[in-house]
């Protein structure tokens, strides 16, 4: 395993390829920002507390493919580890963090901090065996300041697993902030419409803002809220049709965000 | 005539300084707080319109950024995002709305989709994001994928924080059973090297070793330690993780007391590994007060000290220099040894005053509450109280707040007790005018949770006030006007009850149940009521003498 | 200028100065000896004349009242501009006419009212006052108030200005004199945090002496709280028996001395009735 890959530091031009694989690592979860060459640079490389000896890349001898990298701040912190998923992860997120250890104790940081997804086993068990001890996460808060906008974007998204739902549907939002459109429409046949306000439809569904916003983040089960009493559809023998909808919008995915995103 | 104490506008080139500054000191221990120009002023996608300041008499005094990026929240899925970061308001300006305001300025849908903006989020603390991110902006807590570890790889930190002089000081005047302690206690934990603590001769050592003569040996998880440490009842929290053999603690018994006798000084040093004082070291001098009497130009720093003391009352006079000379100074019976001021003389900072007039009226007396109050209050007292003595007064009195009861417990000591409280009465000249000021202050409450148009008709007004007052609130905002519209609500009151509801010494509930407020229809009272709760003074107020006498 | 029976309200002028200065000064002598009117309006830099108003009656000036525009603060972020109402004053044999009201009106009808300069006007008055005049006539409201005044008492200034009134009063009423005790009766007053307050009751009538001086017969102590509380009370003799009671005062001497002490206590209210600081 050793002989296949090596260990090196950041060299100019590294940023799109290392970009790229952030996001390959991360295809599944959501809360994060996409890496683009530029975001990264700024992000990463241009960060106060890293130099580029700080930025530890594992990559496979012969092609010289980049499979993983970490990037590790003199102060402790480790913006971002990522590992391609594809390869054997358990050697490589080992030698990223011994190297990310050593780098900190010869640059005199008193402590290492990362974050790492709840579901990916591996990072926990290396982690494990480091000794590290863990922390509570840091929360993320999220609030939708365009609901047509993000409905229309996720409805777009889950086009295919709507199947045959082909309707107008209206949403009115209570208790709607006043920079939220408290109406709108969304029309889903083949492709999606949204109307900045209340057309003709097949059904509406009233709800409060704050638990449509709940309900979209993956945070409420659309039915729950029916049985509060949060949620209304009307007609009322739509509902099957709205809690199909409500349930094919809502983002399942886990939310996973690096250090780097918000520090 | 309305003039906000707060001014709130877009960042200009010109406030980086002001900026930076503020951002440093409120996030300290991030980055060493030096971090604001590359996150901000060098981020290429900087956008200094949805930076906002506010600002008070000129001086910058709190900031909100957003930084505008995309982020994912699909499989494929990628939305424009704005993230909230970096609010900060200055220790002493808060408490007064400000931070609610910055969050609220740009906030409009025309902004979010100029921008393509679909969702805005942050990191915070969770109990401010419940007591304010949630409430004001519906911010949702997503549940997250995310585990944090941490590896404490020396105690440099902790080693330079004991052997700080300045903090040696601090601990020493904080916790005085340090001179007498003689305990040494090791923390063996599998995370971090070992760290061995000394308390001898009313100093702290620490090392990173395990010896073998300590008196007390701790072995746990730091994260157990950690989460001990930051518990609310640590002591409870402590026994517990031992009765679950997460943390085991071996030594003599007689020691093991010494720890519980001195379990503060051992928390607040321990903390500096997780969660250190941010201002730990504000006070590390230890102020050195000193009374002397008036000078020309302290009426500066007494107006600020002032300001500062009552910043969450109203009913004052709002203090310039020119005000207070003329309030103050050269009212009669007043001269400058009648005023004495207390100073930090390691700085010349102003932290107390007492303005006696001959006669026995302590017109104003104001203590900055960071400092030492029963010291500099008790000095004050003392001085004004010699002071009238020799001008053969017959008694001394002045006025205070209510629930100041760390004022009540020096002025009890020094004789002084609370007999009176004064009377103050006010009049609402312009119904039209306070509700209108009530109601921008709750706009976006009011926007959210009604849509109504409300008319009130009072009787018993004098003849300068409305008999009607019109309120409609929907999501173009607030309107407010004298002049009878058609309306979904009509509240009918006299006018000492309109007033007294307005003041916040009547609640709208309390009208009701007194039949002095009727709403019609009668299925809109308790709309009516949660409205009108919306529309009170919400500060208590405070009246110096001097204000008045 | 308004009218009502037999007085006007007109705006003040230069000439009006003196009258009502020296009104002021008689009106208010127990504040700062009345002299105080030139420093908190000649002299204020944000005086306006027009803001004042006069009562005449026969070409005298007999009331005055004034008011103060100024910046208010009313909660952690606004400031609005308000009115002080303050030092409205009528001449002694001119109360009782509605005069006070009148001026309380015209000044409400001044242009600073039409244009809305001030949003909310205020004042500090006696709570009897405020019940009987200020609130039905102009529509004063209690303020939400966190205030509190403290006092310490250094001397029985006060208290020996309030004796001299009463002996000469007692002097000129026979029912009263008869009512003075044959022989002394001495009371200590030790009151806490106060100098000691020694009386003497006799047929001479209320003397002060300096605590010591003479041996007291009877011994009050207590506290100003406790004494404040009895004096401010409807029924005063329930919680003066409820402060007994509590040992939150106490009485001490012999059993005749203690009834004599009960035998004049109207004599001790009176004494404690006014304004003590």
């Amino acid at each position: 395993m050793e002989s296949q890959y090596q260990t090196r530091t950041f060299i100019q031009g590294d940023e799109m390829k290392l970009g790229r694989l952030f996001n390959k690592a991360h295809d599944w979860y959501v809360g994060f920002v996409p890496r683009t060459e530029d975001y990264w640079r700024w992000c990463c490389l241009n960060r106060p507390d890293v130099s580029r000896e700080g930025i530890i890349i594992v990559e496979e001898k012969t092609n010289r493919e980049i499979i993983g990298y970490t990037v590790v701040g003199k102060s402790g912190n480790v913006w971002e580890l990522c590992v391609d998923p594809n390869v054997d992860r358990k050697y490589v997120v080992s030698v990223l963090l011994e190297n990310a250890v050593s780098y900190l104790r010869k640059v005199n940081a008193d402590q290492m901090v990362l974050n790492v997804p709840s579901d990916d086993l591996v990072m926990q068990l290396a982690c494990g065996k480091m000794d590290f001890f863990e922390l509570p996460p840091d929360q993320m808060f999220v609030g939708i300041t365009d609901f047509e906008a993000l409905v229309g974007a996720l409805a777009e998204n889950v086009r295919d697993r709507l199947g045959n739902f082909r309707e107008t549907v209206t949403f009115r939002l209570l208790n709607a902030r006043s920079w939220i459109n408290p109406v709108f429409s969304v029309r889903i046949d083949g492709e999606v419409q949204v109307f900045e306000n209340a057309v003709p439809s097949g059904f509406s569904i009233e709800v409060d803002s704050d638990v449509l916003a709940a309900i979209l983040l993956g945070n409420t089960n659309p039915f729950t809220a029916v049985l509060r009493g949060k949620l209304k559809v009307n007609p009322f023998w739509k509902f099957r049709k709205a809690m199909s909808l409500l349930n094919a919008l809502q983002i399942h995915n886990s939310w996973f965000y690096s250090l780097a995103d918000y520090g | 005539m309305v003039e906000k104490m707060y001014k709130y506008r877009l960042f200009l080139p010109q406030d980086s300084d002001a900026v930076r500054g503020l951002v440093k000191a409120a996030f300290p221990n991030f980055l060493e707080g030096d971090y604001w120009d590359w996150k901000h002023f060098n981020n290429p996608q900087f956008d200094p319109s949805i930076v906002v300041v506010s600002e008070k008499d000129g001086e910058i005094v709190g900031c909100s950024h957003w930084l505008k990026g995309n982020i994912k929240i699909g499989s494929d899925l990628v939305v424009g995002s704005f993230l909230t970061c970096d609010l900060a308001v200055k220790p002493e300006q808060r408490g007064r709305g400000i931070a609610r305001e910055l969050l609220l300025q740009r906030r409009t849908r025309e902004t979010f989709r100029s921008r393509g903006i679909v969702v805005n989020y942050d990191f915070a603390d969770p109990r401010l994001a419940k007591r304010l991110y949630t409430p004001l902006l519906g911010y949702t807590k997503v549940g997250v994928a995310v585990k944090k570890y941490a590896k404490v790889l020396n105690w440099k930190r902790l080693i330079d924080f004991v052997s700080n002089e300045d903090a040696g000081r601090i601990l020493l005047r904080r916790f005085p059973k340090l001179r007498e302690l003689n305990l040494s206690i090791c923390f063996k934990s599998k995370s971090a090297p070992p760290l061995t603590l000394r308390f001898m001769n009313g100093k702290i050592e620490a090392t990173e070793n395990e010896p073998s003569d300590v008196h007390i040996l701790v072995e746990a998880d730091l994260r157990v330690l950690v989460s001990v440490f930051e518990a609310k009842h640590v002591m409870t929290q402590l026994l517990k993780a031992v009765f679950q053999r997460k943390i085991k603690i071996k030594g003599k018994f007689l020691k093991l007391y010494e720890v519980t006798q001195n379990f503060g000084l051992l928390k607040t040093v321990l903390r500096v590994i997780s969660t250190p004082e941010p201002d730990f070291f504000s006070h590390a001098q230890t102020p050195k007060y000193k009374v002397r009497t008036f000078e020309d130009g302290d009426e500066i720093e007494i107006v600020r000290l002032f300001d500062k003391a009552y910043a969450d009352y109203g009913g004052f006079v709002p203090r310039d220099p020119k005000y207070w000379l003329w309030c103050c100074l050269q009212r009669p019976g007043v001269v400058r040894e009648g005023i004495f001021v207390v100073v930090d003389e390691n700085d010349n900072s102003v932290v107390g005053y007492a303005v006696a007039g001959k006669w026995g009226n302590i017109w104003e007396l104001c203590y900055d509450p960071a400092h030492d109050v029963e010291t500099v209050v008790g000095m004050l007292l003392g001085e004004t109280t010699r002071y009238l003595e020799s001008m053969e007064a017959a008694s001394v009195s002045f006025n205070a707040v209510e629930e100041d009861s760390a004022l009540l417990k020096v002025c009890n000591k020094f004789g002084f007790e609370a007999l009176i409280s004064p009377r103050m009465y006010l009049s609402i000249l312009d119904t039209r005018g306070v509700v209108a000021l009530l109601a921008d202050g709750k706009r976006e409450e009011l926007i959210r949770y009604f849509d109504e148009a409300i008319l009130v008709k009072l009787k018993d007004v004098p003849a300068w006030v409305k008999d009607t007052l019109f309120v409609r609130i929907d999501r173009n905002g607030v309107y407010v006007d004298e002049n009878v519209h058609p309306y979904t609500i009509l509240v009918k009151t006299d006018f000492t009850t309109f007033s007294s509801l307005l003041a916040g010494v009547l609640t709208p509930s309390a009208a009701v149940a007194q039949s002095k407020l009727e709403v019609e229809p009668f299925r809109k009272t308790s709309t009516a009521i949660k409205l009108l709760s919306y529309l009170q003074f919400d500060a208590k107020w405070f009246f110096p003498m001097s204000d008045y006498g | 200028m308004t009218e009502t029976t037999g007085s006007i309200c007109r705006a003040f002028t230069k000439k009006d100065e003196r009258p009502v200065k020296a009104l002021v000064e008689t009106s208010f002598r127990d504040f700062l000896s009345g002299k105080y009117w030139a420093w908190k309006y000649k002299f204020n830099p944000n005086f306006d004349p027009a803001l004042v108003g006069v009562a005449e009656k026969d070409g005298r000036v007999v009331g005055c009242n004034h008011w103060l525009l100024r910046n208010l603060k009313i909660s952690n972020q606004a400031e609005v501009q308000a009115i002080l109402g303050a030092d409205i004053a009528v001449e002694p044999k001119f109360r009782g006419q509605g005069i006070a009201k009148s001026l309380l009106l015209y000044m409400r009808s001044l242009p600073v009212m039409s244009n809305r300069q001030a949003m909310i006007s205020y004042m500090f008055a006696d709570p009897n006052l405020s019940r009987n005049l200020y609130e039905p006539v102009a529509g004063y409201i209690p303020a939400p108030s966190a205030t509190v005044s403290y006092v310490k008492i250094l001397k029985w200034k006060e208290l020996e200005k309030r004796i001299g009134i009463m002996n000469h009063e007692i002097r000129n009423d026979a029912e009263k004199f008869d009512r003075l005790p044959k022989s002394e009766l001495t009371i200590l007053f030790r009151l806490l945090n106060t100098p000691q307050l020694l009386l003497s009751l006799s047929k001479k009538g209320i003397e002060i002496y300096e605590a010591g001086s003479k041996k007291a017969k009877v011994t009050v102590t207590s506290d100003f709280t406790t004494l404040a509380r009895i004096k401010k009370s409807e029924h005063r003799m329930y919680h003066l028996l409820a402060a007994l009671v509590t040992r939150n005062l106490k009485i001490r001497g012999s059993l005749v001395s203690l009834f004599r002490f009960y035998r004049n206590l109207w004599l001790i209210e009176d004494v404690f009735s006014q304004r003590l600081f």
